[in-house]
C-alpha cells in the first residue's frame, strides 16, 4: 500500500460532501478476545450516540498525544486501530467518522465506517445553547454577588446610622 | 467638568467599558475557530475566570501570610475578600468548564487532572470560608485560617502545571512563562484572550475593593459594638457602687 496515498487520501473523504460524516468523541470501543476491533461509539456534540462496525477497508489517520500519525486500514491494523481509539477515548481527542449505511437482509441498517481520522475541518455545530448557558450563568453569577454586596453595604449602612442616633 | 472627568477614569467605568469592549471582540471581531466552531468562544470566557480563582487563592495567601507576620487586620480582611471572590470565581471556572466540556469532550464531568486540582482549590474556598463563619471569633480563629490558606495555595502551581504533567484532555498549556514555545495561539484569538483575561482581573480587582470595603466598615460596627456594650457596663458597676457606698 502507498503511504502517500492513504496520506492524500483521508482528508479528501472525511471532507467529500456527498460522504455523510459524524464529528465526536470515541464513547466506547468493542475488541474481540484477540484485541482487534470490532465496533466502536462516537457521540457529537449534541450527544447523539452513533455505532459503528469497521470493514477491512475502514482506514484510518489518527495522531497520538505525541502528535505521531499512524496511517494504515483495519485489515492491516485492527489491533492497533483499537488500542489508537481508546487512546482518543482517554484524551477526549475529537474524531470525524465518514461511514456508509449498509442495509441488512433482516431489515437492520448497519453503519460502516469508512474512514476514521482525527477531527478534520468540517460540519462544524455553531452549539450556540452551550454558549448562551455559558455567559448567562456567569453575568447571572457576577450580578447575584453585587446584590449580594448591596445587600450587605444596606445592612452596614442601618447600622452606621443606629449606633449614630444611639450616641446623640 | 473635574467630576465628569473623573467618572470617566474612575476603575469602575474602566472595567465596564473593557469589558464591553471584550463582549465585542469575543463576538463580532475574532474569527470562529476552525476545529470546535462557535463553541470555542466559551475560552475566552472559561480561562480568565480559571485565572482570577488562581489569583484568589494566591492574593488569599499572600494576605493571611502578612496577617501572620505583622498582625494587622488589613491582610486578614483582604485575605477574606478575595476568598469570597475567589469562591465565585472558581465556582464559575468549574460550571463553564463542564458545559465546555459536554459538546467537546462529550462528558459533563472527568476525573483528569486539571478539574479534580481546580475542584480541590473550590473546596479549599468554602472550607476556609466555612471554617471562619463557624469558629469562635479571635485572633486564633484568624490564626488558624491564613494557615489553611497558604496551606491550601499549595494547589495553584499544581493547577497550572497539570496539563504538562498529566497529557490527559486539557491541552498542553499554550500561553505564559511555561508554555510550549512550539504551540501558540493565532495572533487575533491571543489578542482576545489577553483582553478577556485583563477584563476580568480588573473586575476581580473591583469586586476584592468593594467587599474589603463592607469588611472594614463590618469590623468597625464590631468593634464599636463593643466598646458601646463595655462603656455600659462600666457605667452599670460605676452607679451600683455608688449605690452601695
Amino acid at each position: 500500500m502507498s503511504w502517500g496515498f492513504v496520506i492524500l487520501g483521508l482528508p479528501s473523504v472525511a471532507l467529500a460532501q456527498s460522504t455523510p460524516i459524524v464529528n465526536g468523541i470515541v464513547v466506547g470501543i468493542e475488541t474481540d478476545e484477540d484485541d482487534q476491533l470490532i465496533a466502536f461509539v462516537v457521540s457529537d456534540s449534541n450527544g447523539i450516540l452513533t455505532t459503528f462496525k469497521v470493514s477491512d477497508t475502514t482506514k484510518y489517520g489518527l495522531e497520538n498525544q505525541a502528535g505521531d500519525r499512524w496511517v494504515s486500514n483495519h485489515k492491516e491494523g485492527s489491533i492497533e486501530a483499537a488500542r489508537r481509539l481508546f487512546e482518543h477515548q482517554e484524551r477526549f481527542a475529537p474524531v470525524t467518522v465518514s461511514y456508509t449505511e449498509v442495509s441488512e437482509s433482516s431489515g437492520r441498517i448497519t453503519v460502516i465506517a469508512t474512514s476514521v481520522v482525527d477531527r478534520e475541518q468540517g460540519k462544524l455545530e455553531t452549539n450556540l445553547g452551550y454558549i448562551f448557558a455559558v455567559f448567562a450563568i456567569t453575568w447571572i453569577m457576577f450580578f447575584a454577588y453585587l446584590f449580594y454586596m448591596d445587600r450587605k453595604q444596606k445592612v452596614v449602612q442601618y447600622e452606621i446610622t443606629q449606633i449614630k442616633a444611639s450616641l446623640k | 467638568m473635574t467630576k465628569v472627568i473623573n467618572l470617566l477614569v474612575s476603575p469602575n467605568t474602566l472595567s465596564a467599558a473593557l469589558m464591553g469592549t471584550t463582549l465585542w471582540l469575543i463576538f463580532v471581531w475574532v474569527p470562529t475557530e476552525t476545529n470546535q466552531g462557535a463553541v470555542q468562544r466559551i475560552l475566552y470566557l472559561h480561562v480568565p475566570i480559571a485565572w482570577g480563582a488562581m489569583m484568589g487563592i494566591v492574593v488569599v495567601s499572600a494576605g493571611s501570610f502578612m496577617y501572620l507576620w505583622k498582625k494587622n487586620e488589613v491582610w486578614d480582611r483582604l485575605a477574606v475578600a478575595s476568598a469570597e471572590v475567589g469562591v465565585v470565581f472558581g465556582g464559575l471556572a468549574l460550571l463553564t468548564g463542564m458545559i465546555w466540556a459536554r459538546p467537546v469532550w462529550a462528558v459533563w464531568w472527568t476525573g483528569e487532572a486539571k478539574l479534580t486540582t481546580t475542584l480541590i482549590l473550590f473546596f479549599i474556598y468554602v472550607a476556609y470560608l466555612m471554617f471562619r463563619a463557624y469558629f469562635p471569633p479571635g485572633s486564633q480563629r484568624q490564626r488558624l485560617a491564613a494557615i489553611i490558606a497558604i496551606i491550601g495555595a499549595i494547589d495553584t502551581p499544581i493547577i497550572y502545571f497539570a496539563a504538562n504533567l498529566w497529557s490527559q484532555a486539557h491541552p498542553p498549556l499554550i500561553t505564559g512563562p511555561a508554555a510550549d514555545s512550539e504551540s501558540s495561539l493565532g495572533t487575533s484569538l491571543g489578542i482576545v484572550l489577553l483582553a478577556s483575561t485583563i477584563s476580568f482581573t480588573l473586575l476581580f480587582i473591583l469586586l476584592v475593593k468593594i467587599r474589603y470595603k463592607i469588611r472594614k466598615s463590618e469590623d468597625e460596627i464590631k468593634q464599636l459594638k463593643q466598646n458601646h456594650e463595655l462603656d455600659s457596663v462600666k457605667l452599670h458597676n460605676i452607679s451600683q457602687a455608688r449605690g452601695t457606698s
